[in-house]
């Protein structure tokens, strides 16, 4: 057998990229393939389940206690701390507003968490807390696509898509990189897209309807085995064209349809949740017939156990600027028991070892008030200079708080970390050194992390 | 194990031209353009180039007299001998903190090769050379041929692809089969498949006359002009709202008419440039001008609440910026938005000079809400016939929002103990802000119920804006103040007293400009096939791609210009080529010789793009309504798409009538949730300009084409075709015409006999359950009381197959 029919052979015809490029790379007399370069060393984790909760979530009121902004509660920030500091909405002269709520440690670390995640302190020993995260941007479009695609315009990868492009896909029946959603982010689709990479990279969004892919479901009249006959059909006028014009893209339209194929089972075998026993449906809080981002948390582990490469589960109405006290709760009432149950769940199953968890959003928000000033009322603006976000799994300390904040949580005072370097650190827990995942465009190599990035090396398990 | 292993993208674009630099160069003596300059601009035009910024050391390479200075006792060229220049004592050494390039980075050493190039450049006395793309085109000498003179029109054409073919020793492939070249040219001049009769008579004589009577034909369609406004719709950045949050529905649709129109008339390339970058600029400008000027004011516009106003509208100016440099210049004048150009010869103050040009457009972002949270754009907008005339004409909204909107905002801080009210005031705001916004409401409620009404057109504002550099891009860093100037590295825009913009427009489609011809046919050679001269279609600046056919695309350049800008006229001039009417099939062996076909040894064979592959079920199927221009129409898609998105129109309204089935140049273009299979099949989001699609091959592309409701429906239409038209009574007869119908082409015999398997087990199937055949073709609602619906139902199989193969969505 020759090298190349051995390649084929070995990769199926399913991972075309692969293939394409591996044939390219024979003709070019390169030499046996040997690790991509970006590889630089081992990975921690193979996966990544990706928490977007998009609008921003108030770190004051649920990570990062401040008692001294309860203290100035009512009178504008000192200058000394403002420095400049600029918002969405609010005038530098908005009051500060201290969290009504109360704060308790937990676990054998002794995280402090606000009273509204009951379920997470539970869970306090297998998170890291990056209390110092910080971001370029205060408007939500472009402080989104800066979460994800480090750059605040449209145009670039998503960190899913860099990582289907640089790692590939573990399954042959599912896509590399999955989206799930309650309701939709200021930036839309952009924020799982290829940008300049091919678009068989982009996140595939799983919509909570009879189809979770679009187009996925046969007509009622077509039986299963119609549908394998089309395939079928297709597959041999495909191959005996190929015969007659020698286009490798025909061989490639093959493995798709296949593909395809098996999609249809796959998918709904998939995000048929009947199966899963009664403790997990509970432990989630997932009623079965009811979308929601519960089922979106069981589905990401779901997808993670078969093996996908990048979850990415996008939340939304975060953006409290008003009534705060209000809808905060309400958000945390429906995220935190799933969040929490997701983290046991894939810990009892060992899969915690080998999948990173990342939490966040794609900027905090102020300690400054924000409209009306009273309680029933009062909200607060976007903040990039200091919010707080959590991992959790492969390679990551247990039980550790990275990072601290002024006393009016504006600033970082130590262990800031900047959107690239959690970029940075989330590819090197991949084994790929974000300097080296490139992609040349418009003449110039890209990467994630631009020029910018640095792992955050106090937060890597030793 | 399976793994993927990345593109290895450099080398995919320069698969063929990636054998040593220094071996070329051994054979045809060094150029600094193609051999030289690749390598220092990579390696050292970063720190040692344009950029005055982040230059280091003070020492620029990139041009010549500073890379011979003295540098105190030695220099880094000295011209004719390598072995005093300390450039190669750089780039060779093993001492750490000589090196260069530094080791950090992605840097990495020069290449044995690369160097030599550099020692034997240097020898030959260091020449540098102006950018291939900033001097302007010459016509090339034909290469001397074979056979006689070129005698017909695409002769020229041929002889410099059979030059460069003959120098590594490939010939053209034979001429297609006549029915495929026939599928072909159909394809690629209308974007619709022959008939019938078409092919029957084609392959009856397929002769050069009978050939180019069919290209005359198919340039005078006015489905050409359908076909061809796609390309420049992706580069205008053209779609039916505005895209961010809200994304509102804009009524633009009558510039994209006016483009197809513009195709079809074959309005010469530099007018067609004129009018959509200043056609309100010209003397006396019509309707028809001014709708034109809706290319630049089909950039995308963020109204979201937390957005400021004059962000707004400043990124609208950089997004014309970036596209008109794109579509006519072939540069990416972005990264100069915040410091100077790394790479190319345009500094920040080239970028703010150029930006001037847009910057006095009367775009104005008004707040018409509370907190700012509601906006509105300004500026240019023409009322179309049917507007009412009354005291609601939209300048005196402007002005009625412009008098509120200040007040309000103001009376609403105060209220808020966000701003101090002023000194003595006894003014109630919080009454004041109530007022002034329930107002404001009812004016924006009166603009929006006429937003149907009003086309967005370019307009200059009144008073003349002062356009500043942006420091570090950023507007609220203001640096030297500009003047509208195009960049100094391109021949001088000549003095004259028109406005400035037109100025623009006029100095783009000159003569003297050394890029618009070469970058404009360069992408319609790249839809043709498949791959451009440039394959960076949208960068010709010195990081873009050499051509692979350099003398070919200067002489199509010049021949374009001289040709009065005449679109049609080249493409005529390449439809009727050997290279282009040349067989798609490929050997092994020639695949692997150059598996891109950048030799062009073979004919051009690529998947269509999503726009072509649904006109194409369309035509086949009998379904397509082939009316021209008008409303966008809005065919069914899944339910709650829209619902899916954060905009205000969460309803999608759905074409019923047969408008559903017009051609996808029409389906209205939602930024935020384009009609799914289009997105599927590689269009971009029309976010920002695009110069080529991708063409990914993907399982969700399977799924569309086997399950989209109108795929469904175009195959049961399909089949009952099938069985009506005449002469088609038996299964063979039945699975000829269908194929003649989807592939332009006769089956072969095993062809046949597979879909004669499939019809007849399907047939078998549906005689015992005639209720499921009634199910299956009621997919079209048409079909639902046709005659002999098993018939019908075994027949969809045949052609529902034909419509899922490679063949049916390949231009052939």
């Amino acid at each position: 057998m020759t090298r190349r029919a051995m390649l084929k052979k070995s990769l199926g015809g399913l991972a075309s990229f692969a293939l394409a490029d591996l044939l390219q790379r024979d003709l070019l007399g390169a030499g046996p393939a040997s690790p991509p370069h970006f590889l630089t060393h081992a990975p921690k984790v193979k996966r990544v389940i990706l928490f977007h909760m998009a609008g921003g979530p108030s770190q004051i009121d649920l990570f990062d206690p401040k008692p001294l902004l309860k203290k100035h509660h009512g009178t504008p920030l000192p200058e000394s701390v403002l420095q400049g500091g600029t918002f969405a909405f609010i005038p530098p002269t908005a009051k500060s507003m201290g969290s009504p709520y109360s704060f308790s440690k937990h676990g054998q670390c002794g995280a402090e968490l606000s009273e509204l995640l009951p379920h997470l302190g539970t869970v306090a020993d297998d998170l890291t807390f990056l209390r110092g995260m910080q971001t370029d941007e205060f408007n939500h479009g472009t402080a989104e696509l800066f979460y994800h695609t480090g750059f605040r315009l449209m145009g670039r990868p998503t960190l899913g898509a860099w990582l289907s492009y640089g790692l590939g896909s573990e399954n042959a029946d599912l896509p590399a990189y999955v989206v799930l959603n309650t309701g939709m982010p200021t930036a839309g689709e952009h924020i799982w897209s290829s940008g300049f990479l091919p678009t068989r990279h982009q996140g595939v969004k799983f919509r909570p309807a009879a189809d979770p892919v679009l187009y996925l479901s046969d007509p009622a009249a077509m039986r299963r085995e119609d549908r394998r006959d089309v395939i079928s059909a297709v597959g041999d006028l495909n191959r005996m064209h190929h015969a007659d014009v020698g286009d490798p893209e025909i061989n490639t339209r093959i493995a798709q349809y296949e593909m395809a194929f098996r999609m249809q089972a796959s998918v709904p075998e998939l995000t048929d949740l009947r199966s899963e026993p009664e403790h997990i449906l509970k432990l989630y809080g997932v009623e079965l017939a009811k979308p929601g981002f519960a089922r979106n948390c069981l589905l990401a582990r779901r997808l993670v156990e078969r093996g996908v490469r990048f979850v990415q589960v996008v939340d939304s109405e975060w953006d409290h600027h008003e009534r705060i006290f209000t809808g905060l709760p309400k958000k945390c009432r429906e995220t935190d028991r799933p969040v929490a149950a997701l983290i046991k769940d894939l810990k009892q199953r060992g899969l915690l070892e080998d999948t990173l968890v990342i939490w966040g959003g794609e900027f905090g928000r102020t300690p400054l008030a924000e409209g009306k000033f009273d309680p029933a009322h009062a909200g607060r603006d976007h903040h990039r200079d200091a919010f707080t976000m959590w991992m959790a799994g492969g390679g990551v300390k247990r039980g550790y708080t990275h990072g601290g904040t002024d006393d009016f949580g504006f600033r970082p005072t130590h262990g800031a970390v900047h959107m690239h370097d959690l970029h940075a650190t989330i590819l090197h827990l991949l084994g790929i050194d974000h300097t080296k995942l490139t992609f040349r465009h418009q003449g110039r190599d890209f990467r994630l992390t631009d020029v910018h990035g640095h792992v955050v090396k106090e937060v890597l398990a030793t | 194990m399976r793994r993927s292993i990345p593109l290895r993208a450099a080398l995919v674009g320069a698969a063929l031209a990636c054998f040593p630099a220094a071996v070329r160069a051994a054979q045809t003596g060094i150029s600094y353009t193609r051999d030289v300059r690749p390598i220092l601009s990579n390696a050292c035009f970063k720190c040692h180039g344009p950029d005055d910024d982040n230059r280091k050391a003070d020492f620029r390479l990139d041009l010549r007299e500073a890379a011979l200075m003295n540098l105190g006792g030695y220099a880094a060229i000295v011209p004719g001998s390598p072995e005093k220049s300390k450039l190669l004592e750089f780039v060779t050494t093993d001492d750490p903190d000589e090196r260069m390039p530094p080791l950090k980075g992605n840097n990495r050493r020069l290449k044995p090769e690369e160097v030599a190039v550099l020692r034997q450049w240097i020898a030959e006395g260091a020449p540098y050379e102006t950018h291939w793309a900033y001097r302007a085109p010459e016509r090339p000498k034909l290469p001397p041929l074979a056979n006689a003179a070129p005698a017909r029109a695409g002769d020229s054409i041929d002889a410099f692809v059979r030059a460069r073919l003959e120098r590594e020793a490939l010939s053209l492939s034979p001429a297609a089969e006549p029915a495929v070249l026939l599928r072909r040219v159909h394809l690629d001049l209308t974007g619709l498949p022959p008939t019938v009769a078409q092919v029957e008579a084609f392959v009856r004589d397929p002769s050069p006359a009978a050939y180019a009577r069919v290209v005359d034909d198919l340039l005078a369609s006015p489905h050409y002009g359908e076909r061809w406004a796609r390309l420049w719709l992706d580069l205008a950045r053209y779609a039916d709202t505005n895209g961010f949050q809200h994304d509102r529905t804009r009524t633009i649709w009558p510039y994209r008419d006016w483009v197809v129109n513009a195709l079809n008339a074959d309005m010469p390339f530099d007018r067609f440039t004129i009018e959509q970058l200043a056609g309100d600029l010209l003397p006396g400008a019509t309707w028809e001008q001014k709708v034109a000027t809706g290319f630049n004011r089909a950039a995308a516009v963020n109204l979201s609440g937390d957005t400021k106003a004059e962000d707004t509208r400043v990124s609208i100016a950089h997004d014309r910026v970036h596209t008109t440099s794109t579509v006519w210049l072939g540069s990416t004048m972005e990264c100069a938005q915040c410091h100077t150009h790394k790479f190319d010869p345009i500094t920040i103050k080239d970028y703010y000079s150029f930006m001037a040009f847009f910057d006095s457009a009367a775009d104005e972002v008004l707040v018409t809400g509370s907190q700012g949270r509601k906006k509105r754009l300004f500026g240019g907008l023409m009322q179309k016939p049917g507007y009412p005339d009354d005291e609601h004409s939209v300048a005196a909204i402007q002005k009625r929002i412009v008098e509120m909107s200040a007040p309000m905002l103001e009376a609403e801080e105060i209220m808020l103990g966000q701003r101090e009210a002023p000194a003595g005031s006894t003014v109630d705001y919080p009454a004041r802000f109530e007022n002034l916004l329930e107002r404001l409401e009812g004016v924006r409620k009166v603009f929006d119920d006429r937003a149907a009404l009003l086309v967005p057109v370019m307009e200059e504002a009144p008073v003349q804006r002062e356009t500043f550099v942006h420091l570090r891009g950023d507007r609220r860093t203001p640096g030297a103040r500009v003047v509208p100037a195009t960049p100094e590295a391109l021949p001088p825009m000549p003095p004259s007293d028109e406005p400035a913009r037109l100025r623009l427009a006029r100095w783009l489609v000159s003569r003297e400009n050394p890029l618009t011809a070469r970058v404009t046919v360069n992408r319609w050679w790249n839809e043709i096939f498949g791959r451009g001269l440039v394959t960076t279609t949208e960068d010709f600046g010195h990081q873009g791609e050499l051509p692979s056919h350099r003398e070919l695309l200067d002489w199509l350049a010049v021949e374009f210009m001289e040709g009065g800008w005449s679109m049609k006229r080249l493409h005529r001039l390449i439809m009727l080529s050997e290279t282009y009417r040349q067989s798609a099939v490929v050997t092994p062996a020639l695949l692997e010789r150059d598996p891109d076909n950048i030799l062009l040894a073979r004919g051009p064979r690529f998947r269509l793009t999503a726009e072509a592959i649904r006109d194409h079920a369309l035509a086949v199927s009998g379904l397509l309504k082939p009316t021209l221009g008008g409303q966008p129409v809005f065919p069914p898609q899944p339910p709650g798409l829209w619902r899916e998105v954060n905009i205000d129109e969460k309803d999608y309204p759905t074409t019923t009538t047969d408008e559903q089935y017009r051609r996808s140049l029409y389906v209205f273009w939602r930024r935020s949730s384009a009609y799914p299979s289009f997105l599927a099949f590689d269009a971009p989001t029309r976010a920002v300009c695009a110069t080529r699609r991708g063409r990914s091959n993907t399982p969700l592309q399977a799924l569309v084409l086997l399950n989209d409701p109108v795929y469904l429906q175009a195959a049961v239409a399909f089949a009952a075709e099938v069985l009506r038209a005449p002469g088609t009574a038996g299964d063979e007869a039945r699975i000829r015409y269908a194929f003649h119908r989807a592939l332009a082409r006769a089956p072969r015999a095993e062809e046949t006999a597979r879909l004669q398997r499939l019809l007849a087990d399907k047939r078998a199937f549906f005689s015992q359950q005639p209720e499921a055949a009634r199910e299956l073709v009621a997919v079209l609602p048409s079909a639902a009381d046709h005659p002999s619906p098993g018939e019908l139902a075994a027949t969809f199989y045949v052609t529902h197959t034909l419509l899922n193969l490679d063949e049916c969505v390949t231009k052939p």
